[in-house]
């Protein structure tokens, strides 16, 4: 019951998710919340786009909130990019497009569920020149500053993103990324074919980007109805080119948010303290309610748990990305009431499947089977329950704009068994080595057997998980993979799940390789029908997907429980990055 | 004299030489990709391979290795700018800070925890170990065996989280361990250090304890200590000068190499206490596949090894004059 109830509610977006170490992610406070303690999330909303008037600043309040007062975050390991160029982790993302910069557009959440991509720097979320998403112009809005109190302009942002796709000569003569990790997509738009070199050794401005002014504009060689959505990544963050210090801007950028760096020594301490000179009337997203953020790196996940449940003296100021360690996980949902006022819990973006390798599994009967077999609530229970995890049956997430619910192979032994036409099947189930994906293999090992397939679990090293699943001659049958949409667009979806050209190292793991697919994803994407109507199709690809090929079983979306020190308010889960949005928190005594 | 400690400095030389390499070698036995580690789920295998150009581990292993060796006793210049002084220990391949910075921050917290540690387990290993061997069946040998069993049998990842339940969240004495440099204020620095002491220490003084009570046994049953009494040496002189100096060679060696191993890094302790010590770095570099951060740890804590190997047999000859180092 429970858990159907939140997945109606879930609706939120999703920002650059990566490994499986790195899924950290955020939460929610009982603003608004349905009487369990849970974040009311807006049903995946087509009504998403902005206007201008959405843009204008200041945020809205956070009810209750104060000035002053310093929050410190525990963490185990440091923010892994800083660099606008490289940051595509979802805690750095918060850290650096919620902290120090600003970029072209935003997500403003009104804190009642709501969210919508507006102008952050630009004064609306985008116009569509010729209204076939192939020219999209902004205006930079007035009054914009650094840190240093100068001023910023539309060339900053150009130069920004055109230094995101300087290349260097490596030893072999051949042209690479200077800063490989970011988000490729509006450098991939902007340029098709990878021939600027970016504006150390060549034009300044990348191709495709005009600028008259405080006017921006990006000219595409095929309708890309998303542009809004795409500049709303970091690496839209403007630069001044004599303030780009190259390797050294990722340790130290240069601010345009609500807080600049004071100090920082990598995977010991960062502290950010308020840029005077960011103006909170431009602002339609942040707030800067405290003086000064600190964030202290080394300690383990369950000892952020335990420290923070403790709120010891001295302590009261604690908050942390980090979801509560599932070793105390029933322990603290099961008391939620001591924990009242720092207690979070909402569900988060990401989708995990179990994947079928077609390259193995060649018969649609089978794989058809296979879902049938799958006993998805006993998954949901040897991942921790759900507070950990919540049961999907679909492709495309909740969280998505377009979301369409459907189960295609409903948990059915007796089917399963008919379609194998009563024959036993041996699979190779690869799980990584470690203590939990064990005992999920183990599980895995029971159910399946009902309907006569016998699974080998395989273990695996789990820091060479990703290289062995990527690789098309894997010697495995099922394999756990996740994902988190970049922006609520079935676009940052499909494509790099379910496109062949996903296959060799990326992820497409299922190794699906359909040419008629191929065909109806690339039309979705470059198609000029606008986002409405697009989405909705892209929900329906997800459903003729699972009925046609069957290529992956859905098993569930990730679910959060946070808790912070008791002087720390305004906890809001970002439904933009799926994380506690920091922006938000504020010192209740400071 | 001389010539045994240029004979085992060579000697060390070779030792750290064939350690680093067998460490380099291992690490690329590992079929696990940095690069793909640093890059993340959502890299194209472009992406990828130019993560790993910048990372410079597309060369061959032995040019890598020839490069981090040669960073130590020259230093290093790097593709993208940086120029890392001697001795350079490489680069992070997350956050590009140079490890010898890493490994500077990270030393006065590992040697802290240790000499701390090490000085109360001494203490009490030592002193407890000797009235427990004069003091053979009475009640305080009863308890400092008792006590010791309980010290040995005790896991340190069981006991160093129940201190900090107990004494900083439950009744709230101490505050939560951190470092704070001694030459900025001494008081804090202990404050922050109590509980990795107590926590090390009161697992680590069993070992001395024992020993010290069994060799304390042993020395007294000697002929020279039934001498010393008929000459009519008061009980101090008896105990002090004659009985523990002959039986604390073998103790010195136990220290020196207890020593050198907390000073390698507490990896357990740091953990628990969340001190970004060497130990704690260690384990992490391991994680995230950062060879540079690994050979660093690796060296450092072999250097410490070799070193106190020495420094104890030097101290051999000094302790005990039957001694004669060749």
């Amino acid at each position: 019951m429970r858990s159907k109830e939140l997945k109606r509610q879930a609706r939120f977006i999703a920002v650059g998710g990566v490994a499986m170490a790195l899924l950290v992610t955020g939460c929610a406070e009982n603003t608004g919340d349905n009487g369990e303690g849970a974040q009311e999330h807006e049903q995946n909303t087509l009504d998403i786009i902005g206007t201008a008037e959405d843009s204008v600043g200041p945020a809205t309040p956070v009810e209750g909130a104060v000035e002053g007062g310093e929050i410190t975050f525990i963490q185990n390991s440091d923010m892994a990019h800083l660099d606008p160029a490289r940051n595509y982790v979802s805690t750095s993302m918060m850290v650096g497009q919620g902290l120090l910069y600003r970029t072209l557009t935003g997500y403003r959440e009104d804190g009642d569920g709501s969210r919508k991509v507006v102008g952050d720097l630009a004064t609306d979320p985008g116009t569509d020149v010729n209204g076939d998403c192939t020219v999209w112009e902004y205006t930079l809005k007035d009054g914009l500053k650094y840190e240093d109190g100068t001023d910023i302009t539309a060339d900053h942002v150009a130069y920004g993103i055109s230094r995101a796709m300087a290349t260097e000569e490596n030893d072999e003569g051949e042209r690479v990324p200077m800063y490989p990790e970011g988000a490729q997509f509006l450098l991939d738009w902007l340029d098709p074919a990878n021939e600027y070199v970016g504006p150390y050794e060549g034009e300044e401005t990348a191709p495709g980007i005009a600028v008259d002014g405080n006017k921006i504009t990006f000219t595409f060689d095929s309708p890309r109805c998303e542009t809004p959505f795409a500049v709303a990544m970091p690496t839209t963050a403007p630069i001044p080119p004599d303030k780009d210090t190259k390797g050294e801007f990722d340790q130290m950028p240069f601010s345009s948010g609500p807080y600049k760096i004071e100090e920082r020594v990598f995977e010991e301490r960062t502290v950010l303290v308020r840029n005077e000179h960011w103006d909170a009337n431009t602002d339609p997203i942040r707030h800067a309610y405290v003086d000064s953020f600190v964030f202290e790196y080394g300690t383990q996940p369950e000892d952020i748990t335990t420290r923070l449940a403790a709120n010891a003296s001295g302590d009261e100021n604690l908050a942390t990305f980090t979801p509560v360690d599932s070793s105390q996980l029933s322990n603290i949902v099961g008391n939620k009431a001591e924990y009242e006022g720092r207690y979070l819990e909402g569900p988060r973006k990401y989708t995990s499947y179990l994947n079928i390798n077609m390259n193995r599994v060649t018969d649609l009967a089978v794989r058809q089977a296979i879902n049938h077999a799958f006993n998805r609530d006993r998954w949901v229970q040897v991942n921790g329950g759900e507070y950990s995890v919540l049961p999907n049956t679909t492709l495309m997430g909740p969280t998505v704009p377009g979301y369409v619910d459907y189960d295609v192979y409903p948990y059915d032994v007796e089917k399963a068994k008919e379609l194998l036409g009563g024959e036993t099947i041996q699979l190779r189930y690869a799980h990584a080595d470690t203590a939990t994906e064990g005992r999920i293999a183990a599980a895995m090992v029971d159910e399946f057997a009902k309907a006569g397939i016998e699974i080998e679990a395989v273990p695996i090293d789990p820091l060479d998980w990703y290289g062995q699943i990527a690789d098309p001659d894997n010697s495995f049958d099922l394999y756990w993979s996740s994902w988190g949409e970049d922006w609520p667009s079935g676009s940052t979806v499909f494509p790099p799940l379910y496109h062949s050209r996903s296959i060799p190292v990326e992820n497409n793991y299922p190794f699906i390789n359909v040419p008629e697919l191929d065909q109806k994803i690339e039309d979705l994407e470059s198609s000029s029908a606008g986002f409405e109507e697009t989405a909705a199709q892209w929900g329906e690809l997800g459903k003729e997907i699972m009925e046609k090929y069957a290529p992956v079983i859905p098993t569930d979306i990730a679910y959060g429980v946070w808790i912070s020190g008791s002087n720390v308010g305004g906890h809001y889960l970002s439904e933009n990055i799926s994380t506690l949005d920091v922006t938000k928190l504020f010192v209740r005594e400071p | 004299m001389l010539r045994f400690i240029i004979r085992r400095l060579l000697l060390a030389v070779l030792t750290l030489t064939m350690v680093s390499i067998i460490t380099f070698g291992l690490f690329f036995a590992v079929p696990a990709d940095p690069a793909r580690l640093q890059c993340g789920q959502r890299c194209t295998a472009e992406q990828v391979d130019a993560v790993r150009a910048n990372l410079g581990l597309d060369e061959p292993v032995h040019e890598q290795y020839v490069d981090f060796v040669k960073g130590i006793f020259v230093g290093r210049s790097y593709d993208n700018g940086t120029e890392c002084g001697a001795p350079c220990l490489g680069l992070l391949n997350v956050g590009g800070r140079e490890v010898t910075e890493v490994v500077a921050d990270a030393l006065p917290i590992t040697a802290s925890i240790a000499v701390g540690a090490w000085l109360i387990q001494m203490t009490l290993g030592i002193g407890l170990g000797a009235i427990a061997a004069i003091k053979r069946g009475r009640f305080i040998d009863k308890f400092a065996v008792g006590a010791s069993l309980v010290g040995a049998a005790t896991p340190l990842f069981f006991f160093g989280p129940m201190l900090l339940l107990i004494f900083r969240y439950e009744l709230e004495w101490l505050p939560q361990p951190a470092y704070v440099s001694p030459l900025q204020s001494i008081g804090d620095w202990m404050v922050g250090m109590i509980l990795p002491w107590l926590a090390v220490s009161l697992i680590g003084f069993a070992f001395e304890t024992r020993m010290t009570r069994s060799q304390m046994l042993e020395t007294l049953d000697e002929d020279f200590i039934r001498t010393s009494w008929a000459k009519g040496l008061r009980g101090r002189t008896v105990f002090g000068r004659h009985a523990l100096r002959a039986s604390i060679t073998p103790i010195a060696t136990s220290a020196g190499l207890s020593l050198a191993g907390l000073l390698g890094g507490a990896v357990v302790t740091e953990t628990i206490f969340g001190l970004n010590g060497l130990g704690k770095r260690a384990v992490d570099a391991v994680r995230a596949l950062e060879l540079s951060m690994v050979m660093a740890t690796v060296l450092i804590a072999a250097l410490f090894i070799v070193v106190s190997t020495l420094l104890v047999d030097l101290l051999y000859a000094v302790i005990d004059p039957r001694v004669r180092l060749s």
